[in-house]
């Protein structure tokens, strides 16, 4: 009888840790718990700022993210895309979408719409809303946006030149945009640099959509009023959810999240009383020699 | 004279020129319209560029097919994924052009049901390794690492509902710590980014930072 | 959505998630397509907006001097492929990273440094006050623990040490919020693996590991 061969790239340990973590996330999946989502002031601030849109006033919807951030990202934009098409339709609020990331935020745009078109089909596309698609440049593309809207966005995504849209005449630079929603999976440095309220007088608030492994790096910001307001991952697509009173993707990943931050602090406990008692051990026997 | 134009003095005095030209219209506004022009252009210099980087993995590949290196079917597989979608997506309509629609669908399908899921799973990653981070790298050695412990406890039983339902404290102690300590310690690191931003920038204006043109920074030479 | 969508999309993920049991040919296989599928999108996404934005303005006669201009200088870029013109790509390299700089460093100066050295009044009512406080003693010891320029003594030694407490603080904030965005990714994907059909492709998944957990136990140890 042969001998065990060691069985590729993780030890034994790090799988069994991951098999238990996907046993226990999958058990809220298949039985929600129904934990309460207790809405923080942040999803609250960012919910009147959105709603305090009035008719005619311009939101720019601008996603900085990826196919691979698709779980985390979707559920707070899809959130926001059906509170911007909900008030587009009640109050005439003209709706401008696009990404400036890499190319996958035009597809990630496409998937988002997929999932949110019930809110989209009853408006006039051109009149109530457009989308550009991907407005290629990072920073760039959004500093081109700032300075002149109608150079930088050139073409929709179905190939119209900007001049033919009805919506976008009149609309020359970001002082002309009332609120932006800036979903980023990656660098929310770039909002608070081109786009800040503080510098274009029309300019009211920006929202930053991000994931919550960046909301301490945009409390800064938040602090001083170079970013109004933000929503954070599913946490805040769940909170945001319920203010509108229709839940969706960010609810039901909640109770997951609870059980999996649960066995996080489970991990790190286990791990310094095994330290500690390693440690009284190794200092024991040192004493006795 | 060719050899003149060749010199790295110029693309260095271009990329000043440039970007003090902008800073300049920042500061004094005083010509508008030569910065949105030049905005302009580098956003279609982007587009330029974005193709270039697809270049450079496609020959490594090739190579590897004409070696028959290790896994070179592999390889293939790549090249032939490539045209495929490369193919299904120009047939299907590029350029605002219209194209076949059954093209179009199979495009469709290629970048949300295999592409998007694959792209996911290789970045859910990340989630699993926090656990074996938590699990092997956890461990208080010393006072200021337990004040890490302690305060990521506190913000995870924070961000997660569960946490509220034990205890609604914490919320307002998580929210004090995100608040109040946390932003005044990014206020001095994002401080100090911005001073490393413009540093790069004047070192990279005065040839000292020279990876922006392929070449080794002068000092690293 | 049809099931064999769901099936497709649950085999791809257990392509890609088949690596945290060990490598495999699947695994492979799926990384190798991934890459292929991007490239291939990438290719596509730039013909696209180049075509739309540059190409067909220029043929139909609604492009100005300066997207001839850019487009010469764009064009200029694939020169790299030909050795004795190589070095005119670094002039476009040039206008493209000078914009860039300009465009990082014109939003950095206000909200990155002389908005961030702005503080609130230590004395207003309430809590507001003490936080400021905080805040201002936060801010000015972490700046005081990256002074790398002064040799750590004597008092700044101390801000230092102020200011590690503050950061090791910061640090554990940013590590308990980085679990929820990590944990989202698979989290989503279980969502569509533990329902049909996506379930019936990951009992299977689950067969083929425990076939090689097994056939691993009988197979003579390797040197």
């Amino acid at each position: 009888m042969g001998e065990r061969v060691a069985l590729g790239t993780f030890p034994l340990t790090d799988r069994l840790v991951f098999l238990v973590f996907i046993i226990l996330v999958a058990i809220p999946i298949l039985s929600p718990i129904g934990l309460p989502i207790p809405v923080t002031d942040a999803t609250k601030k960012s919910f009147k700022l959105m709603d305090s849109l009035k008719s005619g006033d311009i939101l720019v919807m601008c996603f900085e993210q990826d196919m691979g951030t698709f779980y985390s990202g979707a559920p707070p934009d899809e959130a926001g895309l059906r509170h911007a098409f909900t008030l587009a339709k009640q109050r005439g609020v003209k709706v401008i979408l696009f990404g400036t990331s890499s190319a996958g935020c035009k597809v990630y745009i496409d998937a988002i719409l997929m999932d949110t078109k019930p809110y989209w089909e009853p408006l006039r596309y051109g009149e109530d809303w457009v989308n550009f698609g991907w407005l290629p440049g990072f920073e760039t593309a959004m500093a081109g946006f700032a300075r002149d809207v109608q150079g930088t966005c050139k073409v929709d995504v179905y190939g119209k030149r900007v001049e033919e849209i009805p919506m976008m005449r009149g609309i020359k630079t970001l002082s002309d945009v009332t609120g932006i929603w800036y979903s980023t999976n990656t660098n929310p440095d770039m909002l608070p640099r081109q786009w800040s309220p503080l510098e274009y007088k029309g300019l009211k608030w920006t929202i930053c959509q991000t994931l919550f492994a960046s909301v301490p790096w945009i409390m800064p910001y938040v602090d001083k009023g170079s970013i109004t307001g933000y929503v954070a991952d599913q946490r805040g697509a769940g909170e945001y959810e319920m203010l509108l009173g229709k839940l969706g993707m960010g609810a039901t990943f909640m109770d997951a999240q609870s059980l999996g931050h649960l066995y996080g602090i489970a991990l790190i406990v286990m791990a310094n009383v095994h330290y500690l008692y390693t440690r009284s051990k190794t200092s024991k026997s040192k004493e006795e020699k | 004279m060719a050899l003149v134009l060749k010199r790295r003095e110029i693309p260095i005095a271009i990329f000043a020129v440039v970007s003090l030209l902008l800073l300049a219209d920042y500061f004094t506004g005083a010509w508008p319209d030569v910065a949105k022009e030049t905005i302009g252009w580098a956003i279609i210099l982007w587009m330029f560029s974005y193709v270039l980087g697809v270049t450079s993995l496609f020959r490594y590949h090739l190579t590897r097919i004409q070696k028959r290196s290790q896994y070179w079917a592999y390889s293939v597989v790549l090249i032939v994924c490539v045209f495929v979608y490369l193919l299904s997506g120009l047939l299907g309509g590029v350029g605002g052009f219209s194209g076949i629609p059954a093209s179009k669908a199979f495009n469709d399908f290629l970048w949300l049901n295999v592409l998007a899921p694959l792209q996911t799973g290789i970045l859910s990653y990340v989630g699993f390794y926090m656990y074996t981070i938590f699990f092997r790298g956890a461990r208080t050695r010393s006072w200021d690492v337990g004040i890490m412990m302690i305060v990521t406890i506190i913000l995870m039983l924070n961000v997660a509902p569960v946490g509220m339902a034990l205890w609604e404290g914490f919320g307002p102690l998580g929210d004090w710590f995100k608040d109040v300590i946390n932003t005044g310690s990014y206020r001095g690191i994002m401080i100090g980014v911005g001073v490393g931003l413009i540093a790069v920038w004047v070192r990279a204006m005065l040839g000292y930072e020279r990876a922006f043109l392929g070449e080794l920074s002068r000092g690293a030479e | 959505m049809e099931w064999y969508i769901a099936v497709i999309e649950a085999v791809m993920m257990l392509f890609a998630w088949s690596l945290l049991y060990r490598e495999n040919p699947f695994y492979r296989l799926g990384e190798h397509l991934c890459i292929g599928l991007y490239l291939g999108f990438t290719l596509h996404m730039g013909i696209d907006v180049l075509l739309k934005r540059v190409f067909v303005p220029l043929a139909t006669g609604k492009g100005t001097t300066g997207l001839v201009m850019a487009t010469i200088l764009g064009l200029l870029f694939y020169t790299r492929y030909v050795k004795p013109a190589a070095f005119l790509g670094r002039w476009s390299t040039g206008v493209l990273m000078g914009v860039g700089s300009g465009v990082a460093v014109m939003g950095a100066i206000k909200p990155m440094i002389v908005g961030q050295l702005e503080q609130g009044s230590w004395f207003a009512p309430g809590m507001k006050g003490f936080n400021n406080f905080v805040m201002t003693v936060a801010t000015a010891s972490t700046i005081a623990y990256f002074l790398f320029t002064y040799k750590p003594v004597g008092w700044l030694r101390h801000a230092a040490t102020v200011g590690r407490v503050f950061l090791m603080a910061c640090f554990g904030v940013t590590l308990g919020t980085f679990l929820l965005s990590n944990i989202g990714f698979p989290i989503g994907m279980l969502m569509k693996l533990v329902v049909p059909p996506g379930v019936y492709v990951s009992l299977l998944a689950v067969a083929v590991m425990a076939f090689d957990v097994v056939s691993g136990r009988k197979r003579p140890a390797t040197s």
